[in-house]
């Protein structure tokens, strides 16, 4: 699992390649944490590259768009796979986050 | 006014108990905690709609007596009972309901009349579900009464609407208690009042038999709601279900004073927590 | 955790009536990768498959099974008395325990599969299924006395057949609590969960009165799935792998020669995730 940001005005969009499951969560949480800490609480999660989850990959994507709300942010997804897109729906994620079809209209909406 | 907080109200499905809402913000509005989005399922969208639009909460409470009579509800269609019963005799229309909507399409019209969400003054969002893809329909733009109506149409009592390309009905079968809509939005605060629906009354007939079965699959629903989104939500999360004492019926429009003043007693509970909350700064 | 220091792993089989076969094809995957079960969990139609791996039948033997469950005159006989207490309630006193097609040979074949006398004792690895208590609508787990009982109480789908009594509660069909149970399965100490889930089909038309009302109590059941998913996806530690096999076209409740169809559907999904399986199984 493969993950790397670039910064777009005061938003970072973060890129994850592979599965987000029990054994990559540590990788994203640390990830995440780091750029929390920094004071960059608007991200983007480009997803079109991840094509598993598991419910422990959840739970690390949840944890963190709880951090970055609390600090008046939030973690927009983008580009998500029909795979993952079921797991969402079924996980109830698509009812607590926003969902955009591609990273400007996800961007802008932080405007 | 509440101290850079959003605080968004959620009114779940529980037809005419949803009135315990106005009690609720009867007690805010007079400790002036404000409301910053409204969003509504089933009964409570009639309240939700018109507080969102401005009115008074007095304002509300006197239109309720004066458009809710038992009238609206009473007039049973008998067609449809028999259509239930013996389907190949009586031919079957679009969709079958079993009270005749006219009248209440009328109330509804007299309150809401041509205003659409962009009159609002808080933003207001009303659940309502698909009845062909089972989804969850969030509408915030467009006419209200429309909006209103759709998630009125609980299957089985009155009929469910066309709108656009979509066959509308009640939150209720989606998402009976929408707090991930409140979520979703980035409130800080959420109030969510919500109503369980199982009566332990005896059934009768086939009819209260199917209303008991719905009734366990949406207490369900409801329960397992909360849990998810007490779990998932990033804010302050309270949940009120209002207890009522005598068995309220889904139309009982004269017991309305009676359910106000249970409203504003859970009001009164929720106020200190509540304070307490606007009142930290981080 | 097992003795060994190897997670535990459970399968859970949620409601789904014949598409619950789906089991057969994700059983076949982890037979090829010599991945063994410590646990099993079933509700409604998950339940027969469930029993019945539980009891260590192959994926072979539970093919049969399948002829055997799903035959067609499960739903011949109507139970007139029911009908009239439903057209006629003044007349013949309506109950609770109204029930249109006579379950005798429901139960008789669910007999034959598993023995009349076999009980959750007699189970290679432990097994329970899930029912909905009419009264409290409160889901319940059962996991004693004798399975076939059970088994037939939780695949008790209310109005088609009667509910059932059960240490003195009146109970029916799991799915209208707990459709995919995995709950169970985390709280009889499982690790790694394989959460094989169907969602309720959708009507095509909603024109006449028994499709209309049918949509309604599918659409709820979907939710509820759902939401219990989603909640049990969040608040527990273990990890749970979730396969929900879709269906395009519509399977008729007793249409036994969709099964192979069914069986290759559930493995093409199990393939997809043998591969992180493998992993997670492979963590201390």
């Amino acid at each position: 699992m493969n993950i790397h940001d670039q910064q777009v005005d005061h938003v970072t969009i973060i890129t994850i390649e592979g599965s987000i499951d029990a054994l990559t969560a540590p990788k994203i949480t640390e990830h995440i944490d780091g750029l929390v800490s920094d004071g960059k609480v608007k991200l983007v999660a480009d997803f079109s590259g991840v094509d598993y989850t598991s419910s422990a990959g959840l739970r690390v994507l949840l944890a963190a768009v709880k951090e970055t709300r609390s600090k008046s942010g939030d973690l927009f997804l983008v580009g998500v796979q029909p795979d993952v897109e079921k797991v969402l729906k079924l996980t109830g994620f698509t009812s607590i986050l926003k969902i955009f079809p591609d990273i400007d209209s996800a961007v802008k909406s932080f405007a | 006014m509440n101290n850079g907080k959003k605080i968004a109200l959620v009114i779940g499905w529980g037809s005419v108990k949803c009135a315990a809402a106005l009690g609720l913000l009867r007690v805010l509005k007079r400790e002036g905690i404000g409301i910053d989005m409204v969003i509504a399922s089933g009964g409570g969208s009639i309240f939700g709609a018109l507080f969102a639009l401005g009115y008074d909460v007095e304002e509300i409470v006197s239109m309720n007596q004066r458009l809710w009579t038992h009238e609206v509800t009473e007039k049973t269609n008998r067609l449809a009972i028999l259509q239930l019963i013996l389907p190949k005799i009586f031919k079957v229309g679009e969709y079958f309901n079993l009270r005749d909507d006219q009248l209440m399409n009328e109330r509804l019209f007299e309150a809401l009349g041509k205003q659409t969400f962009k009159d609002t003054t808080i933003p207001l969002f009303i659940s309502a579900t698909d009845y062909k893809t089972g989804k969850h329909i969030v509408i915030s733009q467009g006419s209200i009464y429309q909006a209103v109506r759709a998630t009125v149409a609980l299957p089985l009592v009155f009929p469910p609407i066309q709108v656009d390309n979509q066959l509308l009905a009640d939150g209720y079968l989606s998402e009976p208690l929408p707090i991930g809509v409140a979520i979703q939005e980035g409130a800080q605060i959420i109030i969510a009042m919500g109503f369980e629906s199982i009566s332990q009354e005896a059934r009768n007939s086939f009819s209260d038999y199917l209303l008991h079965l719905s009734g366990i699959l949406s207490n369900n629903l409801l329960q397992a709601s909360l849990s998810f989104y007490n779990l998932a939500h990033h804010s302050e999360l309270f949940i009120i279900f209002p207890q009522f004492e005598d068995d309220i019926h889904m139309f009982d429009t004269h017991k309305v004073p009676e359910i106000i003043q249970i409203g504003e007693a859970e009001g009164e509970k929720l106020l200190p927590k509540l304070k307490q909350k606007l009142e930290f700064s981080q | 955790m097992k003795k060994d220091g190897r997670p535990s792993l459970a399968l859970v089989i949620g409601s789904g009536g014949i598409k619950c076969a789906a089991a057969i094809g994700v059983l076949q995957v982890l037979e090829t990768e010599n991945i063994a079960i410590d646990m099993v969990v079933g509700c409604s139609g998950g339940a027969v498959y469930g029993a019945a791996i539980a009891q260590g039948f192959s994926a072979d033997q539970l093919v049969e099974t399948s002829a055997k469950a799903w035959t067609s005159d499960i739903t011949r006989r109507i139970n007139f008395s029911s009908l009239l207490k439903i057209i006629f309630p003044k007349r013949f006193g309506f109950d609770d325990e109204i029930g249109i097609i006579d379950d005798r040979i429901m139960a008789e074949n669910i007999e034959t599969i598993f023995g009349a006398k076999t009980t959750f004792a007699d189970t290679r690895v432990p097994f329970y299924c899930v029912a909905t208590d009419f009264h409290t609508g409160e889901p319940v787990v059962i996991s004693k006395g004798k399975l076939a009982k059970a088994i037939r109480i939780s695949s008790g789908i209310p109005i088609v057949f009667k509910p059932l009594e059960w240490e003195g509660k009146l109970l029916i069909d799991g799915a209208l609590s707990n459709p995919l149970p995995v709950d169970v399965a985390i709280k009889a100490g499982a690790d790694l969960i394989i959460a094989l889930g169907f969602e309720p089909p959708l009507e095509h038309s909603v024109n006449s009165p028994v499709n209309f009302a049918s949509q309604m109590f599918s659409i709820l059941e979907n939710q509820l799935l759902a939401k219990k998913f989603a909640f049990y996806n969040l608040a527990y530690h273990s990890e749970i792998i979730a396969i929900v096999p879709e269906f395009k076209e519509k399977i008729r409740c007793n249409d036994v020669s969709k099964v192979p169809f069914i069986v290759d559907q559930g493995r093409r999904e199990a393939e997809k995730h043998i591969h992180y399986l493998k992993q997670a199984l492979a963590m201390k």
